[in-house]
């Protein structure tokens, strides 16, 4: 059964078409790689799926379904149920993503707070849990530690554990590894493979990197300015691309 | 700057603002003749009178302007009741005597009542704008330039010259401003006169104000003298104090400009604070200040409420450069959100 | 942390110093002191006016004179109130407490007020009322806060519900202690309240310019890609962190209550430390102007090191440091 639906969708933002036209199936537990240089609208699908699109934006067609719900016909409490729950979300810079007054733990706290009713040493029990699963070796420190006290690839470890704290069924990674070094990212990387293998999630790769996603991604989508210009297996993008953009996108890396 | 005016032109409550402080100006610039009368001329028989409109119409028929004569009488609670004598009549005389228009002897014209002296309010009001609008301008511009040599010399020389001055500065920040405007208005005689007096209150206005300006120049200058043109400057062989002026001031114009408008309300609230007090521009030269310490006493001001007027004009004066400044910063720098 | 503070604290102790020495050289610039009036006295004889000029070393160098006043001080004595005939310290302790009961009460009104109203006005930006509320605090911003003490003094005497000014109304000794209690708040409500108006116009307008600028911020997006409640998002996240940053305002907030509220104590004729500095700098009462100005530089002092001490507090980047 598809997980993630998404059929003609258009986000217009004043005269412009951020998205046109965007159709999109992804089924359970599948890695998808979103990839396209900026302007192509990949991060705003993602806001999309979520119904998170800044004001100025408004999305004029296009279904959206998620787990056999209609996205569009979810009430502004149901939505708010599904996100961080149903789906979770890493954005690219945790300096920013992340709350600077408010320890790690307390961030991955009210998120299990917000959406179970697990008592608190239950709640501390699972933050500590996942913490490790994301191969953080002091989780009792760092559940206790502000961000920025942390360094670049724990950081983002601790997002990816704040995005997975309540087992979600699908993870948008938006330019997750972006700003990290090379071989933290490679680390990162190879994290998000064990998760999608561990626990069957699903996770929607957005990224500028055409290569850097080939190397997780089971199906990759290539965007360019608003639509998806072409879509296939990722050895098949990579070896056998057949559109000119896709093309200039492998031979820049 | 074509781009600042524009968008400054936009902002139509600015614009109003704008013109209604050039109104005032003016009408300081020109008291003695707008003015129907000399600021202590004094009638004591016409202790508050209430306003006394201008009459067009003579029994029903047009007529040139004129007044009617007030005659003073007393109420049962022995309080001053003003009643109109139609039988009297004085008509306005205009361009008289250098004044624009007064009122043919022995009436009076008081457009917005008189005070416990029976002088004409409006008049004094006039005469009391060139104190009060000038004072704060000064003040503001003797700051300034205190602010923006030392701030500039601090900034640019840094090390020991920025500490001792910055020590300074704080020092004068580390006592609130009203007390030290008392104490220093009590360093001063007792005997001046009324341009001693005016110089005096001008003075410790610009004292006061100083030392934050002269903070945020230096800050400024900091970061200006790192730029490639004070290198090129400095390359070329051209003594500092000319550096300092003519190439690290003038980018500190805009911040400048919006940091006058918006202090120059301060010292107008300040002269008028010191004034209201007795302690500044003395009776019976008049500020708008000292116009409101007849208001100290509640007592009058339910029978002769316009002696509340200066506030009024204060009031207006305030939100005027309040507004202007506010759309000046906007206009420079949206991002300028510091001053 | 420590160290830094403890080292603005001593230069800030001789900036004080130097200030005093400068206004008591001020206060002796002009010819003249408090004695002259008394020499004009047929009562007081030339002997007694010569002991106390040698008491108070009047007729020292000036530098003498100001050691003497410093010396003084350390030991916590400051001087002698020749108008009130009581040693400087005890009339300035009870205004002193007067001046803060104000300043205490407007600080509390005025942060009471504001920062709920900032936050109703970013959460309704771009709407009407948020339009009403911004012109009515560039009025408020505006309004000399005497003339508008005057205009309220005035509306009171007209409809009587607040005294007109002081402290204590007739008989106050006599009064049980709630209604002693309550006779000082009535006499507050016209002070503090216009020595808060300004204040509140101003802070509400920081407080919804921040507000705005956290609310468009990156990690609110991410609070809310996590299925927060919005109240969660706002209040806990968004307020947070745009209040931060004006906790250090507490501090010079209630620093510069201090001179704001000379002119409105005056006014409205709160027997305060503004109030006494008048008379004392009018009659030439040397050591309580002094020692008022030391109180208010003292105040300031202390109204910045809090601020300083807060900043480092609220914010977990400065209180505990980049660790990498």
């Amino acid at each position: 059964m598809s997980l993630l639906s998404i059929k003609n969708l258009t986000v217009t933002v004043k005269e412009s078409k951020i998205l046109n036209g965007v159709s999109l199936d992804i089924a359970q537990g599948m890695i998808i790689g979103i990839v396209g240089g900026s302007g192509s609208g990949k991060t705003t699908l993602g806001l999309s799926i979520l119904k998170l699109l800044p004001q100025a934006m408004r999305q004029e067609t296009g279904q959206i379904t998620f787990a056999g719900r209609d996205i569009g016909a979810c009430t502004a409490e149901q939505m708010r149920q599904l996100r961080g729950r149903d789906i979770g979300m890493v954005f690219q810079e945790p300096l920013t993503a992340l709350d600077a007054l408010f320890t790690i733990g307390s961030q991955m706290d009210e998120t299990l707070a917000a959406h179970t009713d697990l008592e608190p040493q239950v709640r501390r029990q699972r933050i500590i849990e996942t913490l490790h699963s994301v191969e953080i070796e002091d989780p009792q420190r760092i559940y206790g530690s502000y961000p920025h006290q942390l360094s670049g690839g724990l950081r983002q470890r601790a997002m990816i554990a704040q995005a997975i704290v309540c087992g979600p069924k699908l993870v948008i990674a938006d330019e997750a590894t972006s700003s990290l070094d090379v071989t933290i990212q490679a680390k990162i990387m190879q994290l998000l493979r064990k998760l999608n293998k561990e626990r069957g999630m699903g996770i929607l790769l957005i990224s500028h990197d055409l290569g850097m996603v080939s190397h997780l991604a089971d199906e990759i989508a290539v965007m360019q300015e608003g639509r998806i210009v072409e879509y296939g297996a990722a050895a098949e993008i990579i070896n056998r691309p057949k559109h000119g953009y896709t093309k200039s996108l492998i031979e820049a890396y | 700057m074509h781009i600042t005016l524009e968008a400054f032109g936009r902002h139509k409550a600015a614009l109003a603002c704008f013109w209604v402080l050039v109104a005032l100006y003016a009408a300081a610039a020109f008291a003695p003749v707008l003015a129907p009368y000399h600021f202590a001329d004094e009638e004591r028989g016409y202790s508050y009178c209430p306003p006394t409109p201008v009459e067009f119409l003579d029994n029903g028929r047009l007529a040139a302007p004129f007044v009617y004569g007030r005659q003073l009488t007393f109420d049962e609670n022995h309080r001053r009741v003003y009643l109109i004598d139609k039988t009297k009549k004085y008509p306005l005389r205009f361009l008289g005597g250098g004044r624009l228009f007064t009122v043919e002897e022995p009436g009076r014209l008081y457009i917005l009542g008189a005070d416990s002296r029976g002088r004409d309010l409006f008049s004094r009001l006039l005469y009391g704008a060139r104190i009060s609008l000038s004072i704060g301008l000064l003040g503001v511009l003797i700051s300034f330039g205190l602010g923006l040599l030392i701030g500039g010399i601090a900034g640019y020389y840094g090390g020991v010259a920025d500490a001792f001055l910055m020590r300074t500065c704080e020092m004068f920040m580390l006592v609130p401003g009203f007390y030290l405007m008392l104490a220093l208005r009590s360093a001063v005689p007792d005997n001046f006169n009324s341009v001693q007096v005016y110089l005096m209150v001008v003075v410790i206005l610009s004292l006061i104000g100083w030392a934050s300006l002269a903070r945020v120049i230096r800050g400024m200058a900091l970061s200006l003298r790192e730029r490639d043109y004070v290198s090129a400057a400095k390359l070329l062989g051209l003594p500092d104090m000319v550096i300092i002026v003519r190439h690290i001031l003038p980018h500190t114009i805009a911040y400048s400009l919006v940091a006058i408008m918006l202090t120059i309300p301060g010292y107008i609230l300040g002269e008028a604070g010191l004034s209201l007090l007795g302690l500044g521009i003395q009776d019976p030269v008049p500020s708008w200040g000292n116009l409101l310490s007849e208001s100290m006493g509640i007592v009058h001001i339910p029978f002769a409420p316009w002696i509340l007027l200066p506030g009024l004009f204060i009031f207006v004066t305030v939100v005027c450069f309040n507004v202007v400044g506010d759309a000046l910063r906007d206009a420079l720098d949206p991002m300028m959100k510091e001053i | 942390m420590i160290a830094h503070l403890l080292r603005r604290l001593l230069i800030s102790l001789l900036l004080l110093a130097a200030m005093s020495f400068l206004t008591f050289w001020l206060m002796h610039a002009t010819p003249g002191n408090f004695f002259d009036s008394l020499k004009l006295n047929p009562q007081i004889s030339a002997q007694t006016i010569a002991d106390y000029e040698k008491l108070y070393h009047l007729k020292d160098p000036l530098v003498v004179q100001y050691g003497h006043w410093l010396l003084n001080v350390c030991r916590g004595e400051f001087g002698y109130s020749f108008y009130y005939n009581v040693p400087a310290g005890h009339i300035i302790a009870s205004r002193l407490w007067n001046t803060f009961i104000l300043s205490l009460t407007s600080l509390l009104l005025t942060w009471g007020l504001a920062i709920p109203l900032g936050i109703w006005a970013a959460l309704r930006h771009g709407r009407m009322a948020d339009g009403v509320l911004s012109f009515l605090s560039f009025a408020a911003f505006s309004a000399p806060p005497f003339f508008l003490a005057m205009l309220l003094l005035y509306a009171v005497s007209q409809w009587g519900i607040l005294p007109l000014g002081g402290m204590h109304s007739a008989g106050y000794d006599r009064m049980p202690f709630v209604d002693k209690l309550i006779d000082v708040a009535r006499h507050l409500v016209i002070p503090a309240v216009v020595l808060s108006l300004a204040s509140i116009a101003s802070l509400q307008r920081l407080m919804r310019g921040n507000m705005l600028a956290q609310l468009r911020q990156q990690y609110i997006l991410a609070a809310r890609a996590k299925g927060l409640p919005e109240t969660e998002v706002i209040y806990r996240h968004a307020l947070r962190n745009a209040f931060n940053p004006m906790v250090t305002l507490l501090g010079y907030e209630f620093a510069s209550l201090l001179s704001g509220a000379a002119l409105v104590e005056i006014v409205c004729s709160w027997p305060g430390l503004g109030m006494l500095m008048l008379t004392a700098v009018r009659s030439k009462d040397v050591y309580v102007v002094m020692a008022s100005m030391l109180m208010g530089g003292v105040l300031l002092l202390l109204g910045n090191l809090l601020a300083d001490f807060l900043l480092v507090w609220v914010d977990p980047r400065i209180r505990y440091g980049a660790k990498k």
